[in-house]
């Protein structure tokens, strides 16, 4: 009885902490739902009175918001990034892990610092180099800056996945006839391939959700992807609640979406990268 | 005969460094370049007509004193910002998060369930997670209020982004939100590291559950704990979106923090010299906060 009774209590726990993480999403959706008047309304409605789309019709069809071609851009950045940062952190994680690197440390530690680096501080050389490359509102300088945080990311989170390999399987691998390359994408690949996954996800979760660069390299509107869109859309129209609200949904969509597909990648993965060195 | 076992070995060799030359480069030329050249700007007088004289005239440390110097005082205004905002953000969530550790760190299925929800609101772009706080801290009709109207807390609707403390207020609690869900797995692993015979040993000699914690518990995850600070301190020192969109420094400057000082200088004012300059005051206590992290790994790895 009292074990059913703590078993009670600690379900109770467990969902006030989910409400209080949950709520605001929640929230977010449903005030989506509603009219500019009765999202200020006091006091608030749990649920519209009367559920419309018409924000989101608003949005779809606004030649302003663009919903369709920022999508897009998003999308676009997102996946580049992601081939991107895999495309150099990949081999690069397996070399640090695998052969002997002169210098291996000192690449280490770069990628450490790169990691910790604060997206600001690499934002002034970083917007001179592009403009003097006349790379300012192209999709290339934002894709860029964005690996200059994921690569270091995706090489410290797959090095020790490598590290872990037995040396007998890349000996094995050259017995049968491969050399370095075919080993590395005929054997080492396939069996890493958790480790991508984890990578792949992140990256791209970071490429979809970043702020400051798109915002400073791409001028031109058009050209933003959603996020850095609805920011400015915040600071300038933040009058029109009910569109800003339907368009931030329609934004994270997809991080929703790939959170419930790779959910056992995500929530394994997340330590990752700081827990083993 | 000895050149071809040379040229092999060096054919050998050169493939393997045709792994990391490609990231090693783009390393260089995008992370280990910019920041030497920021300490270039920083130290020239560079505006807007930069671009068309492309010509770099020496300052030395001028843009630096003038920023410490100037009545203004934005600059050891936003340090004072940011230390007190990265202050309260991270003694805020390692209490929260070692909390919700002990409590969800079970291996039950509510438990389990209960941490994965939790990460989504850890990935869940800041921008967004930002602009549903601005909404909820809003003095009418924000939701924040009514639940704290409607349980007496407050007598009168709170105006949160009006007034540059409770303004900070809200920034550290939206950032507190954020990061329990990382920082609560990082102790839910290290948690799972204390051998539980330590527990039941210290139970048999009649110690209290505080006493457990106190005298087991944290001792044992003493490594966890300096990755979550150090971790903590490198994110939220270097905290922009969140900021940029609830408040964008205001009012006033009463939450202005390093970097969006750095880029209000450099992006709204043309000022990318002062831009630079205080971003590198960033970067070098970024490196100072990252010596420790760096020292905590090696330590890990060697052992």
């Amino acid at each position: 009885m009292r074990k059913k009774l703590f078993g009670f209590s600690y379900c109770l726990g467990a969902f006030i902490i989910l409400f209080i993480y949950i709520f605001p999403l929640y929230w977010l959706f449903a005030n989506s739902l509603k009219t500019n008047v009765e999202i200020f309304k006091n006091p608030p409605t749990l649920w519209p009175i009367q559920p419309i789309v018409e924000n989101y019709i608003a949005i779809f069809n606004s030649e302003f918001s663009n919903v369709y071609q920022s999508f897009g851009n998003s999308l676009y950045i997102a996946v580049y990034t992601t081939i991107f940062t895999i495309a150099l952190a990949l081999p690069a994680a397996y070399a640090l892990a695998t052969f002997k690197i002169k210098f291996g440390q000192l690449f280490i530690l770069i990628f450490i610092i790169g990691q910790m680096l604060s997206q600001t501080v690499k934002l002034v050389p970083l917007f001179m180099i592009f403009r003097s490359m006349n790379l300012i509102n192209t999709f290339a300088s934002v894709i860029i800056s964005i690996c200059t945080f994921t690569v270091p990311f995706a090489i410290l989170i797959m090095r020790p996945f490598f590290l872990a390999i037995p040396s007998e399987i890349n000996e094995s691998a050259k017995m049968d006839g491969c050399n370095i390359y075919t080993a590395f994408i005929r054997v080492i690949l396939p069996i890493s391939y958790p480790s991508v996954v984890v990578v792949a996800v992140f990256t791209f979760l970071l490429g979809w959700g970043d702020l400051v660069y798109p915002l400073t390299f791409l001028t031109d509107f058009r050209k933003r992807p959603m996020i850095a869109n609805i920011s400015s859309y915040v600071t300038e129209f933040s009058t029109s609640w009910n569109l800003l609200l339907a368009f931030a949904v329609v934004s994270i969509v997809p991080v929703v979406v790939i959170f419930f597909l790779m959910q056992k990648y995500i929530v394994g993965g997340l330590t990752l990268g700081s827990v083993k060195g | 005969m000895f050149g071809s076992v040379k040229r092999k070995f060096f054919v050998n060799r050169a493939s393997e460094y045709s792994f990391i030359i490609p990231a090693a480069l783009f390393m260089l030329g995008f992370i280990v370049y910019p920041i030497i050249y920021n300490f270039v700007l920083s130290v020239n007088d560079i505006g807007l007509d930069f671009f068309s004289k492309k010509q770099y005239n020496f300052v030395g440390l001028k843009n630096y004193t003038d920023l410490w110097f100037n009545s203004d005082k934005r600059l050891s205004t936003s340090i004072i910002n940011t230390a007190v905002f990265t202050f309260f953000s991270i003694i805020f969530t390692i209490l929260i998060s070692f909390s919700l550790a002990l409590y969800l760190g079970r291996n039950t299925r509510i438990s389990r369930f209960s941490r994965a929800m939790l990460v989504i609101a850890y990935i869940i772009p800041q921008t967004i997670t930002a602009l549903m706080f601005k909404y909820m801290f809003a003095q009418d009709g924000g939701i924040i209020n009514y639940i704290l109207l409607s349980f007496g807390v407050v007598d009168a609707p709170v105006g949160w982004l009006l007034k540059g403390g409770t303004a900070m207020t809200a920034i550290i609690a939206t950032n507190v939100w954020i990061s329990v869900p990382f920082n609560m797995l990082l102790f839910v692993a290290g948690l799972t590291t204390v051998d539980p015979e330590y527990i039941e040993a210290a139970m048999i000699d009649g110690a209290g559950w505080w006493r457990r914690l106190f005298s087991i518990t944290i001792p044992c995850i003493s490594e966890t704990i300096k990755i979550v600070l150090t971790l903590g301190l490198i994110h939220t020192f270097k905290v922009f979106d969140l900021v940029y969109v609830i408040t964008n420094g205001g009012p006033g400057n009463s939450t202005e923090m390093l970097s969006i000082l750095s880029y209000r200088l450099s992006f709204s004012q043309n000022q990318y010299d002062d831009g630079a300059a205080v971003s590198n005051v960033l970067f070098i206590i970024l490196m100072m906060v990252g010596f420790f992290y760096i020292k905590i790994l090696n330590t890990k790895g060697n052992r």
